[in-house]
Protein backbone atom coordinates (compact mmCIF):
# COMPACT_ATOMS: atom_id res chain seq x y z
CA UNK A 1 0.00 0.00 0.00
CA UNK A 2 2.90 2.31 0.82
CA UNK A 3 4.25 1.89 -2.73
CA UNK A 4 0.91 2.75 -4.16
CA UNK A 5 0.81 5.97 -2.21
CA UNK A 6 4.13 7.07 -3.67
CA UNK A 7 3.89 5.80 -7.20
CA UNK A 8 0.37 6.33 -8.56
CA UNK A 9 1.01 9.01 -11.17
CA UNK A 10 3.83 7.10 -12.85
CA UNK A 11 2.12 3.73 -12.58
CA UNK A 12 -0.90 5.10 -14.34
CA UNK A 13 1.34 6.10 -17.25
CA UNK A 14 2.31 2.44 -17.54
CA UNK A 15 -1.24 1.22 -16.98
CA UNK A 16 -2.45 3.53 -19.75
CA UNK A 17 0.02 1.92 -22.12
CA UNK A 18 -2.11 -1.23 -22.33
CA UNK A 19 -4.88 -1.74 -24.80
CA UNK A 20 -8.15 -1.49 -23.01
CA UNK A 21 -11.48 -2.18 -24.34
CA UNK A 22 -13.17 0.56 -22.37
CA UNK A 23 -16.86 1.00 -21.90
CA UNK A 24 -17.62 4.45 -23.16
CA UNK A 25 -20.62 6.52 -24.12
CA UNK A 26 -20.55 4.91 -27.57
CA UNK A 27 -21.17 1.54 -25.91
CA UNK A 28 -24.08 3.02 -24.01
CA UNK A 29 -25.36 4.38 -27.31
CA UNK A 30 -25.22 0.95 -28.95
CA UNK A 31 -27.32 -0.59 -26.22
CA UNK A 32 -29.73 2.34 -26.17
CA UNK A 33 -30.24 1.90 -29.91
CA UNK A 34 -30.68 -1.82 -29.33
CA UNK A 35 -33.43 -1.21 -26.78
CA UNK A 36 -35.00 1.64 -28.75
CA UNK A 37 -35.45 -0.65 -31.76
CA UNK A 38 -37.71 -2.82 -29.64
CA UNK A 39 -40.13 0.04 -29.04
CA UNK A 40 -39.78 2.13 -32.16
CA UNK A 41 -39.31 -0.38 -34.95
CA UNK A 42 -41.25 -3.39 -33.76
CA UNK A 43 -42.17 -4.39 -37.34
CA UNK A 44 -38.47 -4.93 -38.02
CA UNK A 45 -37.77 -7.11 -34.98
CA UNK A 46 -37.01 -10.19 -37.06
CA UNK A 47 -34.37 -8.30 -38.98
CA UNK A 48 -33.04 -6.83 -35.73
CA UNK A 49 -32.81 -10.30 -34.19
CA UNK A 50 -30.96 -11.48 -37.29
CA UNK A 51 -28.55 -8.58 -36.80
CA UNK A 52 -28.00 -9.46 -33.15
CA UNK A 53 -27.18 -13.07 -34.09
CA UNK A 54 -24.74 -11.92 -36.75
CA UNK A 55 -23.05 -9.57 -34.26
CA UNK A 56 -22.43 -12.50 -31.91
CA UNK A 57 -21.11 -14.54 -34.83
CA UNK A 58 -18.86 -11.69 -35.98
CA UNK A 59 -17.56 -11.21 -32.41
CA UNK A 60 -16.56 -14.87 -32.33
CA UNK A 61 -14.70 -14.47 -35.62
CA UNK A 62 -13.02 -11.31 -34.37
CA UNK A 63 -11.53 -13.23 -31.45
CA UNK A 64 -9.98 -15.74 -33.86
CA UNK A 65 -8.85 -13.41 -36.65
CA UNK A 66 -8.50 -10.02 -35.00
CA UNK A 67 -6.94 -11.06 -31.72
CA UNK A 68 -5.35 -14.43 -32.49
CA UNK A 69 -4.42 -14.00 -36.15
CA UNK A 70 -6.11 -17.32 -36.96
CA UNK A 71 -7.27 -16.95 -40.52
CA UNK A 72 -10.56 -18.77 -40.68
CA UNK A 73 -12.61 -18.82 -43.84
CA UNK A 74 -14.84 -21.59 -42.61
CA UNK A 75 -16.30 -20.23 -39.43
CA UNK A 76 -19.82 -21.16 -40.51
CA UNK A 77 -19.09 -24.78 -39.55
CA UNK A 78 -19.23 -23.72 -35.92
CA UNK A 79 -22.34 -21.64 -36.47
CA UNK A 80 -24.03 -24.52 -38.29
CA UNK A 81 -22.87 -27.14 -35.79
CA UNK A 82 -24.25 -25.02 -32.95
CA UNK A 83 -27.52 -24.65 -34.83
CA UNK A 84 -27.95 -28.37 -35.56
CA UNK A 85 -26.89 -29.27 -32.02
CA UNK A 86 -29.44 -26.88 -30.53
CA UNK A 87 -32.14 -28.15 -32.91
CA UNK A 88 -31.42 -31.79 -32.10
CA UNK A 89 -31.23 -30.94 -28.42
CA UNK A 90 -34.70 -29.39 -28.60
CA UNK A 91 -36.03 -32.39 -30.54
CA UNK A 92 -34.58 -35.22 -28.48
CA UNK A 93 -33.43 -33.91 -25.09
CA UNK A 94 -35.19 -30.82 -23.83
CA UNK A 95 -36.91 -27.79 -25.25
CA UNK A 96 -35.42 -25.56 -22.57
CA UNK A 97 -33.65 -22.72 -24.48
CA UNK A 98 -30.70 -21.73 -22.22
CA UNK A 99 -29.36 -25.28 -21.96
CA UNK A 100 -29.96 -25.49 -25.71
CA UNK A 101 -27.54 -22.61 -26.24
CA UNK A 102 -25.00 -24.33 -24.02
CA UNK A 103 -25.44 -27.55 -26.02
CA UNK A 104 -24.85 -25.63 -29.26
CA UNK A 105 -21.77 -23.92 -27.82
CA UNK A 106 -20.33 -27.18 -26.50
CA UNK A 107 -20.85 -29.06 -29.77
CA UNK A 108 -19.10 -26.27 -31.67
CA UNK A 109 -16.31 -26.17 -29.06
CA UNK A 110 -15.63 -29.89 -29.55
CA UNK A 111 -15.42 -29.34 -33.29
CA UNK A 112 -13.20 -26.32 -32.59
CA UNK A 113 -10.72 -28.46 -30.67
CA UNK A 114 -10.67 -31.17 -33.35
CA UNK A 115 -10.28 -28.84 -36.33
CA UNK A 116 -7.96 -26.55 -34.33
CA UNK A 117 -5.51 -29.42 -33.91
CA UNK A 118 -5.33 -29.55 -37.71
CA UNK A 119 -5.37 -25.93 -38.77
CA UNK A 120 -3.21 -24.35 -36.04
CA UNK A 121 -0.11 -26.21 -37.14
CA UNK A 122 0.03 -24.04 -40.23
CA UNK A 123 -0.32 -20.36 -40.94
CA UNK A 124 -1.28 -18.00 -43.71
CA UNK A 125 -2.83 -19.19 -46.94
CA UNK A 126 -2.47 -22.85 -45.98
CA UNK A 127 -4.55 -22.16 -42.91
CA UNK A 128 -7.22 -20.36 -44.90
CA UNK A 129 -7.48 -23.28 -47.32
CA UNK A 130 -7.60 -25.84 -44.50
CA UNK A 131 -10.47 -24.06 -42.72
CA UNK A 132 -12.26 -23.86 -46.05
CA UNK A 133 -11.67 -27.55 -46.73
CA UNK A 134 -12.99 -28.60 -43.33
CA UNK A 135 -16.06 -26.42 -43.83
CA UNK A 136 -16.73 -27.93 -47.25
CA UNK A 137 -16.39 -31.46 -45.89
CA UNK A 138 -18.83 -30.78 -43.08
CA UNK A 139 -21.34 -29.23 -45.43
CA UNK A 140 -21.15 -32.41 -47.51
CA UNK A 141 -21.66 -34.55 -44.42
CA UNK A 142 -24.66 -32.46 -43.33
CA UNK A 143 -26.27 -32.71 -46.76
CA UNK A 144 -25.83 -36.50 -46.77
CA UNK A 145 -26.80 -37.25 -43.17
CA UNK A 146 -30.50 -36.63 -43.75
CA UNK A 147 -31.59 -38.50 -40.63
CA UNK A 148 -29.84 -35.97 -38.40
CA UNK A 149 -29.92 -32.75 -40.38
CA UNK A 150 -32.90 -33.22 -42.66
CA UNK A 151 -30.54 -32.77 -45.57
CA UNK A 152 -31.50 -30.10 -48.08
CA UNK A 153 -35.00 -29.83 -46.57
CA UNK A 154 -33.50 -28.57 -43.33
CA UNK A 155 -34.17 -29.49 -39.73
CA UNK A 156 -37.43 -28.25 -38.33
CA UNK A 157 -40.41 -29.30 -36.19
CA UNK A 158 -38.78 -28.72 -32.84
CA UNK A 159 -40.36 -26.57 -30.16
CA UNK A 160 -38.60 -24.16 -27.83
CA UNK A 161 -40.02 -23.84 -24.33
CA UNK A 162 -40.53 -20.43 -22.70
CA UNK A 163 -37.31 -18.80 -21.49
CA UNK A 164 -36.82 -19.50 -17.77
CA UNK A 165 -40.32 -20.98 -17.93
CA UNK A 166 -41.71 -17.45 -18.12
CA UNK A 167 -41.29 -15.82 -21.48
CA UNK A 168 -43.00 -17.55 -24.35
CA UNK A 169 -41.63 -17.02 -27.87
CA UNK A 170 -44.29 -14.98 -29.64
CA UNK A 171 -45.20 -14.74 -33.29
CA UNK A 172 -43.95 -11.16 -33.61
CA UNK A 173 -40.48 -11.93 -32.27
CA UNK A 174 -40.62 -9.68 -29.21
CA UNK A 175 -39.29 -12.31 -26.86
CA UNK A 176 -36.77 -13.55 -29.42
CA UNK A 177 -35.28 -10.08 -29.84
CA UNK A 178 -34.88 -9.36 -26.12
CA UNK A 179 -33.53 -12.89 -25.64
CA UNK A 180 -30.96 -12.29 -28.39
CA UNK A 181 -30.03 -8.90 -27.01
CA UNK A 182 -29.39 -10.33 -23.54
CA UNK A 183 -27.26 -13.16 -24.97
CA UNK A 184 -25.34 -10.60 -27.04
CA UNK A 185 -24.67 -8.52 -23.91
CA UNK A 186 -23.34 -11.59 -22.10
CA UNK A 187 -21.15 -12.60 -25.05
CA UNK A 188 -19.85 -9.06 -25.50
CA UNK A 189 -18.94 -8.66 -21.81
CA UNK A 190 -17.22 -12.05 -21.94
CA UNK A 191 -15.18 -10.99 -24.99
CA UNK A 192 -14.29 -7.71 -23.35
CA UNK A 193 -12.98 -9.40 -20.23
CA UNK A 194 -11.09 -11.86 -22.40
CA UNK A 195 -9.29 -9.31 -24.58
CA UNK A 196 -8.26 -7.17 -21.59
CA UNK A 197 -6.90 -10.16 -19.70
CA UNK A 198 -3.36 -11.55 -19.68
CA UNK A 199 -4.63 -14.26 -22.02
CA UNK A 200 -5.89 -11.58 -24.41
CA UNK A 201 -2.50 -9.91 -24.40
CA UNK A 202 -0.79 -13.25 -24.96
CA UNK A 203 -2.82 -14.12 -28.05
CA UNK A 204 -2.18 -10.68 -29.52
CA UNK A 205 1.51 -11.33 -28.96
CA UNK A 206 1.19 -14.64 -30.79
CA UNK A 207 -0.67 -12.92 -33.63
CA UNK A 208 2.17 -10.42 -34.05
CA UNK A 209 5.21 -12.64 -33.49
CA UNK A 210 4.65 -16.34 -32.73
CA UNK A 211 8.33 -17.31 -32.76
CA UNK A 212 9.18 -14.66 -30.20
CA UNK A 213 6.33 -15.89 -28.00
CA UNK A 214 7.91 -19.36 -28.06
CA UNK A 215 11.14 -17.72 -26.97
CA UNK A 216 9.29 -16.25 -24.01
CA UNK A 217 8.50 -19.85 -23.04
CA UNK A 218 4.87 -19.79 -24.18
CA UNK A 219 3.42 -22.92 -25.83
CA UNK A 220 1.96 -21.05 -28.78
CA UNK A 221 -0.19 -23.78 -30.34
CA UNK A 222 -1.85 -24.63 -27.02
CA UNK A 223 -2.81 -20.98 -26.46
CA UNK A 224 -4.19 -20.64 -29.97
CA UNK A 225 -6.17 -23.85 -29.54
CA UNK A 226 -7.79 -22.38 -26.42
CA UNK A 227 -8.68 -19.22 -28.29
CA UNK A 228 -9.99 -21.08 -31.33
CA UNK A 229 -12.14 -23.29 -29.10
CA UNK A 230 -13.62 -20.25 -27.35
CA UNK A 231 -14.25 -18.62 -30.71
CA UNK A 232 -15.90 -21.79 -32.02
CA UNK A 233 -18.09 -22.06 -28.93
CA UNK A 234 -19.34 -18.48 -29.33
CA UNK A 235 -20.05 -19.08 -33.02
CA UNK A 236 -21.95 -22.17 -31.91
CA UNK A 237 -24.00 -20.07 -29.48
CA UNK A 238 -24.86 -17.70 -32.34
CA UNK A 239 -25.94 -20.67 -34.46
CA UNK A 240 -27.97 -22.15 -31.61
CA UNK A 241 -29.67 -18.82 -31.07
CA UNK A 242 -30.50 -18.65 -34.76
CA UNK A 243 -31.96 -22.19 -34.65
CA UNK A 244 -34.09 -21.35 -31.62
CA UNK A 245 -35.58 -18.10 -32.88
CA UNK A 246 -36.19 -19.15 -36.50
CA UNK A 247 -37.31 -22.72 -35.81
CA UNK A 248 -35.56 -23.90 -38.95
CA UNK A 249 -31.99 -24.95 -39.75
CA UNK A 250 -30.87 -25.30 -43.34
CA UNK A 251 -27.54 -26.47 -44.69
CA UNK A 252 -26.89 -22.82 -45.62
CA UNK A 253 -26.01 -22.29 -41.94
CA UNK A 254 -22.85 -24.33 -42.68
CA UNK A 255 -22.16 -22.81 -46.06
CA UNK A 256 -19.19 -20.96 -47.41
CA UNK A 257 -21.51 -18.06 -48.20
CA UNK A 258 -22.15 -17.52 -44.50
CA UNK A 259 -18.42 -17.84 -43.67
CA UNK A 260 -17.70 -15.25 -46.33
CA UNK A 261 -20.47 -12.91 -45.21
CA UNK A 262 -19.37 -12.84 -41.59
CA UNK A 263 -15.82 -12.09 -42.69
CA UNK A 264 -17.11 -9.24 -44.84
CA UNK A 265 -19.05 -7.88 -41.86
CA UNK A 266 -15.89 -7.90 -39.79
CA UNK A 267 -13.78 -6.22 -42.46
CA UNK A 268 -16.52 -3.65 -42.97
CA UNK A 269 -16.69 -2.80 -39.28
CA UNK A 270 -13.03 -3.17 -38.38
CA UNK A 271 -11.01 -6.20 -37.29
CA UNK A 272 -9.56 -6.66 -33.80
CA UNK A 273 -11.69 -4.12 -31.94
CA UNK A 274 -14.95 -5.85 -30.95
CA UNK A 275 -16.96 -2.73 -31.83
CA UNK A 276 -16.29 -3.54 -35.49
CA UNK A 277 -18.54 -6.59 -35.19
CA UNK A 278 -21.45 -4.42 -34.06
CA UNK A 279 -21.13 -1.85 -36.79
CA UNK A 280 -20.15 -4.24 -39.57
CA UNK A 281 -22.92 -6.76 -38.91
CA UNK A 282 -25.56 -4.05 -38.54
CA UNK A 283 -24.60 -2.27 -41.75
CA UNK A 284 -24.32 -5.55 -43.65
CA UNK A 285 -27.62 -7.05 -42.53
CA UNK A 286 -29.62 -3.83 -42.85
CA UNK A 287 -28.17 -2.82 -46.21
CA UNK A 288 -28.60 -6.28 -47.74
CA UNK A 289 -32.19 -6.42 -46.50
CA UNK A 290 -33.07 -2.96 -47.83
CA UNK A 291 -31.23 -3.53 -51.10
CA UNK A 292 -32.99 -6.86 -51.59
CA UNK A 293 -36.35 -5.24 -50.87
CA UNK A 294 -35.76 -2.44 -53.34
CA UNK A 295 -34.18 -4.51 -56.11
CA UNK A 296 -34.51 -8.29 -55.57
CA UNK A 297 -32.40 -9.04 -58.64
CA UNK A 298 -29.39 -6.77 -58.32
CA UNK A 299 -29.08 -6.26 -54.56
CA UNK A 300 -25.75 -8.11 -54.42
CA UNK A 301 -24.35 -5.34 -56.59
CA UNK A 302 -25.09 -2.83 -53.85
CA UNK A 303 -23.36 -5.02 -51.31
CA UNK A 304 -20.30 -5.43 -53.52
CA UNK A 305 -20.10 -1.70 -54.19
CA UNK A 306 -20.38 -0.99 -50.48
CA UNK A 307 -17.51 -3.34 -49.70
CA UNK A 308 -15.29 -1.89 -52.41
CA UNK A 309 -15.93 1.65 -51.17
CA UNK A 310 -15.31 0.65 -47.56
CA UNK A 311 -12.03 -1.09 -48.34
CA UNK A 312 -10.94 1.80 -50.55
CA UNK A 313 -11.69 4.60 -48.10
CA UNK A 314 -11.56 3.00 -44.64
CA UNK A 315 -9.36 -0.06 -44.93
CA UNK A 316 -9.32 -0.47 -41.14
CA UNK A 317 -13.08 -0.45 -40.91
CA UNK A 318 -15.99 1.87 -40.30
CA UNK A 319 -15.34 2.06 -36.54
CA UNK A 320 -12.12 3.96 -37.29
CA UNK A 321 -14.15 6.67 -38.99
CA UNK A 322 -16.35 6.92 -35.91
CA UNK A 323 -13.28 6.95 -33.65
CA UNK A 324 -11.83 9.89 -35.58
CA UNK A 325 -15.11 11.71 -35.36
CA UNK A 326 -15.24 11.13 -31.61
CA UNK A 327 -11.63 12.27 -31.26
CA UNK A 328 -12.42 15.46 -33.15
CA UNK A 329 -15.46 16.17 -31.01
CA UNK A 330 -13.72 15.52 -27.68
CA UNK A 331 -10.03 16.50 -27.81
CA UNK A 332 -9.44 14.93 -24.38
CA UNK A 333 -10.32 11.44 -25.57
CA UNK A 334 -7.41 9.29 -26.60
CA UNK A 335 -7.26 5.74 -27.80
CA UNK A 336 -4.46 3.61 -26.40
CA UNK B 1 28.92 -34.14 -17.11
CA UNK B 2 28.24 -31.88 -14.17
CA UNK B 3 28.85 -34.58 -11.58
CA UNK B 4 31.47 -33.44 -9.14
CA UNK B 5 30.66 -29.76 -9.33
CA UNK B 6 29.72 -28.32 -5.99
CA UNK B 7 27.52 -25.63 -7.50
CA UNK B 8 26.12 -26.25 -10.94
CA UNK B 9 27.48 -23.91 -13.58
CA UNK B 10 24.95 -21.53 -15.08
CA UNK B 11 25.77 -22.86 -18.53
CA UNK B 12 28.11 -25.67 -19.41
CA UNK B 13 28.85 -26.58 -23.00
CA UNK B 14 30.93 -29.74 -23.53
CA UNK B 15 32.39 -31.03 -26.78
CA UNK B 16 29.73 -29.54 -29.04
CA UNK B 17 29.85 -30.52 -32.70
CA UNK B 18 27.49 -29.57 -35.48
CA UNK B 19 27.77 -30.83 -39.03
CA UNK B 20 25.62 -29.98 -42.00
CA UNK B 21 26.52 -32.98 -44.12
CA UNK B 22 30.26 -32.68 -44.70
CA UNK B 23 30.27 -29.06 -43.57
CA UNK B 24 31.45 -28.73 -39.98
CA UNK B 25 30.07 -25.49 -38.57
CA UNK B 26 30.90 -26.20 -34.93
CA UNK B 27 33.95 -28.19 -33.86
CA UNK B 28 34.49 -29.43 -30.31
CA UNK B 29 33.24 -26.36 -28.49
CA UNK B 30 33.49 -26.39 -24.70
CA UNK B 31 33.12 -23.56 -22.24
CA UNK B 32 31.49 -22.81 -18.92
CA UNK B 33 29.64 -19.81 -17.57
CA UNK B 34 29.57 -19.53 -13.79
CA UNK B 35 26.62 -17.71 -12.22
CA UNK B 36 27.21 -13.99 -12.64
CA UNK B 37 29.72 -14.48 -15.47
CA UNK B 38 30.37 -11.67 -17.96
CA UNK B 39 31.60 -13.61 -20.93
CA UNK B 40 32.15 -12.43 -24.48
CA UNK B 41 32.21 -14.53 -27.63
CA UNK B 42 34.17 -12.95 -30.46
CA UNK B 43 35.49 -14.02 -33.82
CA UNK B 44 35.46 -12.93 -37.44
CA UNK B 45 32.33 -13.28 -39.55
CA UNK B 46 31.65 -16.92 -40.33
CA UNK B 47 33.52 -18.14 -37.24
CA UNK B 48 30.38 -19.92 -36.05
CA UNK B 49 29.18 -17.55 -33.33
CA UNK B 50 25.58 -17.47 -34.51
CA UNK B 51 25.58 -21.25 -35.00
CA UNK B 52 26.70 -21.61 -31.40
CA UNK B 53 23.92 -19.31 -30.19
CA UNK B 54 21.42 -21.35 -32.21
CA UNK B 55 22.74 -24.55 -30.67
CA UNK B 56 22.48 -23.17 -27.15
CA UNK B 57 19.00 -21.74 -27.63
CA UNK B 58 17.68 -24.86 -29.36
CA UNK B 59 17.10 -23.53 -32.84
CA UNK B 60 19.63 -26.13 -34.00
CA UNK B 61 20.35 -29.57 -32.52
CA UNK B 62 24.01 -30.51 -32.08
CA UNK B 63 25.47 -33.53 -33.89
CA UNK B 64 27.25 -34.47 -30.66
CA UNK B 65 28.19 -32.97 -27.32
CA UNK B 66 26.10 -31.70 -24.45
CA UNK B 67 24.65 -28.50 -23.02
CA UNK B 68 23.68 -28.11 -19.36
CA UNK B 69 21.73 -25.19 -17.94
CA UNK B 70 21.97 -24.84 -14.17
CA UNK B 71 22.91 -28.54 -14.00
CA UNK B 72 19.99 -29.69 -16.17
CA UNK B 73 20.75 -31.39 -19.48
CA UNK B 74 19.07 -29.31 -22.18
CA UNK B 75 20.93 -30.76 -25.17
CA UNK B 76 17.69 -32.07 -26.69
CA UNK B 77 15.20 -29.81 -24.90
CA UNK B 78 12.66 -27.78 -26.85
CA UNK B 79 13.04 -24.03 -27.25
CA UNK B 80 10.25 -23.19 -24.78
CA UNK B 81 11.63 -25.58 -22.16
CA UNK B 82 15.05 -23.91 -22.25
CA UNK B 83 13.44 -20.53 -21.67
CA UNK B 84 11.43 -21.87 -18.74
CA UNK B 85 14.63 -23.33 -17.26
CA UNK B 86 16.30 -19.91 -17.36
CA UNK B 87 17.78 -19.17 -20.76
CA UNK B 88 16.92 -15.82 -22.35
CA UNK B 89 18.30 -14.07 -25.38
CA UNK B 90 18.14 -10.88 -27.33
CA UNK B 91 18.22 -10.77 -31.10
CA UNK B 92 20.64 -9.36 -33.61
CA UNK B 93 17.74 -8.22 -35.71
CA UNK B 94 15.18 -6.78 -33.36
CA UNK B 95 12.33 -9.22 -32.94
CA UNK B 96 9.56 -7.60 -30.97
CA UNK B 97 5.79 -7.18 -31.18
CA UNK B 98 5.69 -4.15 -33.43
CA UNK B 99 2.01 -3.15 -33.23
CA UNK B 100 1.97 -3.38 -29.43
CA UNK B 101 3.07 -0.70 -27.00
CA UNK B 102 6.41 -0.92 -25.22
CA UNK B 103 4.68 -1.70 -21.93
CA UNK B 104 2.63 -4.46 -23.59
CA UNK B 105 5.78 -5.96 -25.07
CA UNK B 106 7.43 -6.18 -21.68
CA UNK B 107 4.21 -7.35 -20.03
CA UNK B 108 4.10 -10.32 -22.42
CA UNK B 109 7.38 -11.52 -20.96
CA UNK B 110 6.32 -10.70 -17.40
CA UNK B 111 3.05 -12.67 -17.65
CA UNK B 112 4.80 -15.56 -19.40
CA UNK B 113 7.36 -15.74 -16.59
CA UNK B 114 4.69 -15.53 -13.87
CA UNK B 115 2.75 -18.27 -15.71
CA UNK B 116 -0.40 -16.15 -15.68
CA UNK B 117 -0.55 -15.78 -19.46
CA UNK B 118 -3.49 -18.20 -19.53
CA UNK B 119 -5.71 -16.21 -17.17
CA UNK B 120 -8.76 -15.11 -19.15
CA UNK B 121 -9.97 -12.52 -16.64
CA UNK B 122 -8.68 -9.50 -14.72
CA UNK B 123 -7.48 -6.69 -17.01
CA UNK B 124 -3.71 -6.45 -17.36
CA UNK B 125 -3.70 -2.72 -16.68
CA UNK B 126 -5.40 -3.20 -13.34
CA UNK B 127 -2.92 -5.77 -12.08
CA UNK B 128 -0.51 -3.94 -9.84
CA UNK B 129 2.02 -6.79 -9.84
CA UNK B 130 2.35 -6.73 -13.63
CA UNK B 131 2.28 -2.95 -13.96
CA UNK B 132 4.89 -2.52 -11.20
CA UNK B 133 7.22 -5.11 -12.73
CA UNK B 134 6.91 -3.54 -16.18
CA UNK B 135 7.65 -0.16 -14.66
CA UNK B 136 10.69 -1.52 -12.82
CA UNK B 137 12.14 -2.99 -16.02
CA UNK B 138 11.46 0.10 -18.09
CA UNK B 139 13.07 2.24 -15.40
CA UNK B 140 16.12 -0.03 -15.31
CA UNK B 141 16.72 0.59 -19.00
CA UNK B 142 15.59 4.22 -18.88
CA UNK B 143 12.76 3.76 -21.36
CA UNK B 144 9.82 4.61 -19.11
CA UNK B 145 8.99 7.60 -21.28
CA UNK B 146 8.35 5.30 -24.26
CA UNK B 147 5.91 3.03 -22.38
CA UNK B 148 2.84 4.09 -24.36
CA UNK B 149 4.47 4.16 -27.78
CA UNK B 150 4.18 1.37 -30.29
CA UNK B 151 7.46 -0.48 -30.74
CA UNK B 152 7.08 0.08 -34.49
CA UNK B 153 7.49 3.82 -33.85
CA UNK B 154 10.68 3.50 -31.79
CA UNK B 155 14.21 4.27 -32.90
CA UNK B 156 16.57 1.38 -33.40
CA UNK B 157 18.54 1.96 -30.20
CA UNK B 158 15.42 2.12 -28.09
CA UNK B 159 14.18 -1.15 -29.54
CA UNK B 160 17.42 -2.72 -28.36
CA UNK B 161 16.62 -1.61 -24.84
CA UNK B 162 13.10 -3.02 -25.07
CA UNK B 163 14.69 -6.31 -26.19
CA UNK B 164 16.83 -6.25 -23.06
CA UNK B 165 13.82 -5.49 -20.84
CA UNK B 166 11.96 -8.45 -22.36
CA UNK B 167 14.87 -10.80 -21.83
CA UNK B 168 15.39 -9.70 -18.25
CA UNK B 169 11.67 -9.96 -17.47
CA UNK B 170 12.15 -13.72 -17.81
CA UNK B 171 14.50 -13.60 -14.80
CA UNK B 172 17.03 -15.75 -16.63
CA UNK B 173 20.00 -17.62 -15.19
CA UNK B 174 21.77 -17.12 -18.49
CA UNK B 175 21.31 -14.18 -20.82
CA UNK B 176 22.61 -14.31 -24.39
CA UNK B 177 23.09 -10.94 -26.02
CA UNK B 178 23.42 -11.31 -29.77
CA UNK B 179 25.32 -8.25 -31.05
CA UNK B 180 23.56 -5.74 -28.80
CA UNK B 181 25.57 -2.82 -30.22
CA UNK B 182 25.29 -3.72 -33.91
CA UNK B 183 24.16 -0.75 -35.94
CA UNK B 184 24.27 1.65 -33.01
CA UNK B 185 26.15 4.94 -33.33
CA UNK B 186 29.15 5.33 -31.03
CA UNK B 187 27.36 7.49 -28.47
CA UNK B 188 24.51 5.00 -28.15
CA UNK B 189 26.83 2.05 -27.72
CA UNK B 190 28.57 3.86 -24.87
CA UNK B 191 25.21 4.34 -23.22
CA UNK B 192 24.39 0.69 -23.91
CA UNK B 193 27.56 -0.36 -22.10
CA UNK B 194 26.55 1.78 -19.16
CA UNK B 195 23.16 0.07 -19.06
CA UNK B 196 24.64 -3.41 -19.51
CA UNK B 197 26.78 -2.79 -16.45
CA UNK B 198 23.54 -2.54 -14.47
CA UNK B 199 22.34 -6.07 -15.34
CA UNK B 200 21.70 -8.08 -12.16
CA UNK B 201 24.97 -9.44 -10.80
CA UNK B 202 23.69 -13.02 -10.42
CA UNK B 203 22.77 -13.41 -14.10
CA UNK B 204 25.42 -15.06 -16.27
CA UNK B 205 25.76 -12.98 -19.45
CA UNK B 206 27.19 -14.22 -22.74
CA UNK B 207 27.62 -11.43 -25.23
CA UNK B 208 28.39 -11.88 -28.93
CA UNK B 209 29.75 -8.60 -30.18
CA UNK B 210 31.98 -6.97 -32.77
CA UNK B 211 32.43 -3.71 -30.88
CA UNK B 212 35.77 -4.43 -29.19
CA UNK B 213 35.57 -1.46 -26.89
CA UNK B 214 32.30 -2.74 -25.50
CA UNK B 215 33.65 -6.29 -25.23
CA UNK B 216 36.85 -5.28 -23.42
CA UNK B 217 34.96 -3.03 -21.02
CA UNK B 218 32.06 -5.35 -20.30
CA UNK B 219 33.48 -8.88 -20.31
CA UNK B 220 35.68 -10.52 -17.73
CA UNK B 221 36.42 -13.54 -19.89
CA UNK B 222 36.55 -13.88 -23.64
CA UNK B 223 36.26 -16.86 -25.94
CA UNK B 224 37.59 -16.40 -29.45
CA UNK B 225 36.06 -18.50 -32.21
CA UNK B 226 37.57 -19.21 -35.58
CA UNK B 227 36.34 -21.48 -38.35
CA UNK B 228 33.80 -23.23 -36.14
CA UNK B 229 36.17 -23.99 -33.27
CA UNK B 230 37.59 -22.27 -30.22
CA UNK B 231 40.87 -20.52 -30.90
CA UNK B 232 41.52 -19.16 -27.42
CA UNK B 233 39.86 -18.46 -24.12
CA UNK B 234 41.06 -16.26 -21.32
CA UNK B 235 40.77 -13.05 -19.38
CA UNK B 236 40.52 -9.78 -21.27
CA UNK B 237 44.22 -9.08 -20.73
CA UNK B 238 45.25 -12.55 -21.92
CA UNK B 239 43.17 -12.28 -25.06
CA UNK B 240 44.51 -8.82 -25.86
CA UNK B 241 48.07 -10.17 -25.57
CA UNK B 242 47.46 -13.39 -27.51
CA UNK B 243 49.38 -13.09 -30.81
CA UNK B 244 47.28 -15.77 -32.50
CA UNK B 245 44.10 -13.85 -31.72
CA UNK B 246 45.61 -10.65 -33.04
CA UNK B 247 46.46 -12.45 -36.22
CA UNK B 248 43.13 -14.01 -37.07
CA UNK B 249 40.76 -11.61 -35.52
CA UNK B 250 41.92 -8.28 -34.25
CA UNK B 251 44.48 -7.91 -37.02
CA UNK B 252 42.05 -9.09 -39.61
CA UNK B 253 39.51 -6.66 -38.33
CA UNK B 254 41.91 -3.75 -38.32
CA UNK B 255 42.81 -4.45 -41.96
CA UNK B 256 39.19 -4.79 -42.76
CA UNK B 257 38.39 -1.47 -41.14
CA UNK B 258 41.22 0.26 -42.94
CA UNK B 259 40.08 -1.16 -46.22
CA UNK B 260 36.56 0.06 -45.73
Amino acid sequence: MADLAIAPPRSSVIADAFLRHRLSWSDALIWLVGIAVYFVASEYLQLATQTVIMIIFALSLDLAIGYGGIESLGHAVFFGTGAYAAGSYALYVSSEPISGLVAGGLAAAVLGILSGLLILRVRGLTQVILTLAIATMLLQVATTAKSITGGDDGLTGYRIAPILGQFEFDLYGHTAYIYGLVILAVVFLFCRVLVNSPFGLTVRGIRDNPLRMRLLGVPVTARLLTLYTISAALAGVAGALSAQVTGLIGTDSLSFLLSGNVLIMLILGGIGRLSGAFLGATVFVVVSDRAAAIDPFNWLFVLGAMLILAVRFTPSGLTVVIDRLVARLSPGARRT
Amino acid sequence: MTVGHEIAAALEVVGLHKNFGALRVARDISFTLEPGARHALIGPNGAGKTTLVNLITGVLRPTSGSIHLGGVDITRARLERRVVLGLARTFQISSLFLPLSVAENVALAVTAKAKIDTQPYGPVYRRDAIVAEVQRLLALFEIEATAQRRVADLAYGQRRLVELALALALKPKVLLLDEPAAGLPKRDSERLLEILMRLPAEVAVLVIEHDMELVFNFARRITVMFEGGILAEGSVAEIRRDPQVRDVYLGHRRDHEMAS
